[in-house]
Parts: structure tokens; C-alpha cells; sequence
């Protein structure tokens, strides 16, 4: 597990130091503070280049879409995030850096085999379903519906991501899968990342005045399910076809929970 | 089982082409038949699947031979492109059932996201940073930006 993507990239010497136990915590958390500031540094230059690029190419009537950047983003995110939880995930870190090491690398929740408090992790997801239909209701309504709709977007949100886990661990519990149902809801929880992180852009670009809130929600979504794979598969190390197949039957649930809560309000 | 594995992909990219193709019958401007997308789609699709695919071997052959990747550390590109089954399949319902028309975002999002576990899966365990590992994850955005334009100028 020695990194994933440009390994040693000035990252190797950060990580040099950041795993010699030798060294006094504090030096720990300076070289911790610097990996998150460089990889996100790193990120916002690559997401700038793009927009830049992507904006002059809109407004010179090249494209008529905003889509390329919702997904580029969460790649860029993705690989960074995942050297840098790599990197960190050595170190003996509190609750709030686990928080983080789960939330860039949700399938470490699998093979750290410990308890989670499951209800409080849920309100991650709760928070990006909260975002994602604050945009479908402006799109769709107007006034307090607009409130309603968010509102519903954190309540099923909540329940529904807690169901589905809940759901995926009877069914790997039932395939042999040495795994507890807090581990699987902490693990869809966490991957929300993605989708949180895509919906932001998503507000970004409608206070820039352009909408198009089901292509950043899409997107997110679909970035929701590789770390959901990527956990399934460690578990079955031998079952090509699980993982693909619990992310798919994951992807439905999510999606169809979107579409009850667009009926509910419409 | 890599046969078996090649159908699947098959059927996808075939999938993907097809509800492209049947989207762009619904708009009202430019190319509004169906094969004209379909064919555009399934050429650029097997052209990335193809390039993405045949590069990951040919560089993975080398990072092995050199010891800069491990044996047991190698992911067949096949089982990577097996996770547009979940992207594939949602396309199909978002787009019969719950109406949402958005078979570019998918398409594009499985292009990024594909390319990205590729550059990982090569770039495991290397010491260096390096352009010939990183490739399929650049390439992967750039298909995907390359094909928004593509419709954007054709549908």
C-alpha cells in the first residue's frame, strides 16, 4: 500500500517523516497540516486549469455544457485524496483525522475492524443529499418548497443510506463476509465524499448562473459507488462479480430514493 | 472467464450506444436520428476501451519486467471495466424509468472514473512519479471532455 499515484511526488519525503515514530507528535501534525494544504493546493490548481479551460471553450461557443468539470474534479479529488490517506492512515491519528482518513478513504472503514457510531456518520451523506436537492428544488420550485425539498433531501438522506447498509451487510453476512452492519453504513456513509464534494461545485456553478444539478448529482453518485466497490472487494478478494453487483444494487436504492423524494414533493 | 468478462464489456459499450443514440432522437437540433450517435458513440467508446486497455497491459508487461510493480499486485484491466456494470445498469434505469436523460454524463463519468482506477492500478507500489504510469488517468479526462465536445458539436 505504498501509494497509489505519483508516489513519491514530494510526497515521499512528507511521509518519510510523518512515519518515523521517533519524532515528537507535533512534528507529526506539521507535516500532516502540510500533506492536507499541499493536496488541496495540488487539487485547486488542477480543477482551476480545467474550469479556465472549460470556461473559455463555453465562451466561445464550443460547448453549450459545464459537464466535463463535475466529473474531472472528483477524479483529480479522488486520486490526490487517496495518496494522501494512504500516506496518512500509517499514523496514529484522533478522531477527527480518522474522520478525515475515512472520508478520502472509506475502505479503510473495512479493514479497521472496530466499532462505529453509524447514526452520527450517517449525517455525512444526509448533509450532500441535503445540498444535491437544495439545487433540484430550486430548479423544479419555488419558495417553500424549495425548503421542503431540502428538508426531505437530509431526512431520507439519513434513512435511506442507513437502510441500504443495512441491507448490503445482511446480504454479505449471508455470503460468509466476516463484516458488521456498522462497518457497511459507515463505509456508503463515508463514500459520500464524492458526491458531496461534486454537489458543492454543483452551488458554485448555479450562483455562477448555470444549473445543471442532475449532471453534478449523477456524477457524485456514480463516485459514490467506487469506494463502496473498492470495500466489498477487499472482502471478497475472490468474487469478481460482487462487488460490481452489490455497487449496482447500492446505485438503484440511491437512485430510486432520489426519484421518491422529487414524487414526494412534485 | 476473460471471455466472458470481454461480453460484458461488449454489451455495455453496445448499451451505452444505444440509449446515446435513443436520447439524441429526442432533441430537436442537430443530428436528431438515432444511428448517426450511435455509430459515433460506439467507435469513440471502443476506441478508448481499446487504447486504455491494450496501453495498461503494455505498460504493466513493462513495470513488472522491471520490478516496479508486483506480480501480485497486478489487476487485470478486465476486472477493472467490470465497474461500468453499475454505471451501465443505472444509465438504463435512469433512463426507462425514471425518465432522466443524462446518458452523456454517464458515458463521460465512466471514461474519467475508469481511467483513474487504471493510473492507480499501475501506479501501485512505483517509487517515482511518472508520465507512461499516469497516462490512462489523463487520458481518461481528456476522452471525456473530448466526447462532450464531440456531442456538443454533433446533437
Amino acid at each position: 500500500m505504498s501509494g497509489y499515484f505519483f508516489p513519491s511526488w514530494n510526497y515521499s519525503k512528507v511521509y518519510s517523516t510523518a512515519s518515523d515514530t521517533s519524532i515528537e507528535p507535533w512534528h507529526k501534525m506539521v507535516t500532516l497540516k502540510f500533506q492536507i494544504l499541499y493536496t488541496l493546493w495540488v487539487n485547486h490548481q488542477a480543477f482551476a486549469w480545467i474550469l479556465l479551460f472549460h470556461r473559455i471553450m463555453h465562451d466561445n461557443g464550443l460547448t453549450t455544457s459545464y459537464v466535463p468539470v463535475a466529473r474531472c474534479y472528483p477524479a483529480f479529488y479522488n486520486v490526490e485524496g487517496m495518496i494522501f490517506m494512504d500516506n496518512i492512515s500509517k499514523n496514529n491519528v484522533g478522531k477527527i483525522k480518522d474522520f478525515l482518513l475515512f472520508a478520502l478513504n472509506p475502505a479503510e472503514i473495512v479493514r479497521k475492524k472496530k466499532q462505529y457510531n453509524w447514526f452520527l456518520y450517517l449525517i455525512y451523506p444526509a448533509v450532500g443529499w441535503m445540498i444535491f436537492f437544495l439545487q433540484v428544488g430550486l430548479d423544479k420550485f419555488s419558495g417553500f418548497r424549495v425548503f421542503i425539498t431540502m428538508l426531505l433531501g437530509l431526512i431520507i438522506g439519513y434513512i435511506a443510506v442507513g437502510a441500504i447498509g443495512f441491507l448490503i451487510a445482511f446480504i454479505l453476512a449471508r455470503l460468509g463476509m466476516d463484516i458488521r452492519s456498522d462497518q457497511v453504513i459507515t463505509l456508503i456513509s463515508m463514500s459520500h465524499t464524492y458526491m458531496l464534494f461534486s454537489v458543492l461545485l454543483g452551488l458554485v456553478y448555479r450562483i455562477f448562473g448555470s444549473s445543471s444539478a442532475s449532471a453534478f448529482g449523477i456524477t457524485g453518485l456514480l463516485c459514490t459507488l467506487l469506494p463502496i466497490y473498492a470495500g466489498i472487494r477487499i472482502l471478497g478478494k475472490n468474487k469478481v462479480y460482487l462487488p460490481p453487483l452489490l455497487a449496482t444494487l447500492t446505485g438503484v436504492l440511491l437512485m430510486f430514493s432520489w426519484q421518491m423524494i422529487i414524487a414526494i414533493v412534485s | 472467464m476473460p471471455k466472458m468478462k470481454l461480453i460484458i464489456i461488449s454489451a455495455m459499450i453496445v448499451l451505452f450506444s444505444i440509449f446515446n443514440g435513443l436520447q439524441t432522437r429526442r432533441t430537436s437540433f442537430g443530428f436528431k436520428g438515432f444511428f448517426g450517435t450511435f455509430i459515433v458513440t460506439l467507435l469513440f467508446f471502443a476506441f478508448v476501451f481499446l487504447f486504455q486497455t491494450l496501453y495498461y497491459i503494455v505498460v504493466s508487461k513493462k513495470l513488472v519486467s522491471r520490478g516496479d510493480l508486483k506480480p501480485t499486485e497486478y489487476q487485470s484491466p478486465l476486472d477493472i471495466w467490470l465497474i461500468s456494470i453499475p454505471f451501465c445498469v443505472l444509465m438504463v434505469i435512469s433512463y426507462l424509468f425514471l425518465n432522466w436523460n443524462v446518458v452523456q454524463v454517464f458515458i463521460c463519468t465512466t471514461f474519467a472514473l475508469i481511467g483513474m482506477l487504471l493510473g492507480n492500478a499501475l501506479g501501485r507500489g512505483g517509487k517515482k512519479w511518472s508520465l507512461m504510469t499516469s497516462l490512462p488517468f489523463f487520458s481518461g479526462v481528456i476522452a471525456s471532455t473530448l466526447f462532450t465536445l464531440l456531442m456538443g458539436w454533433l446533437v
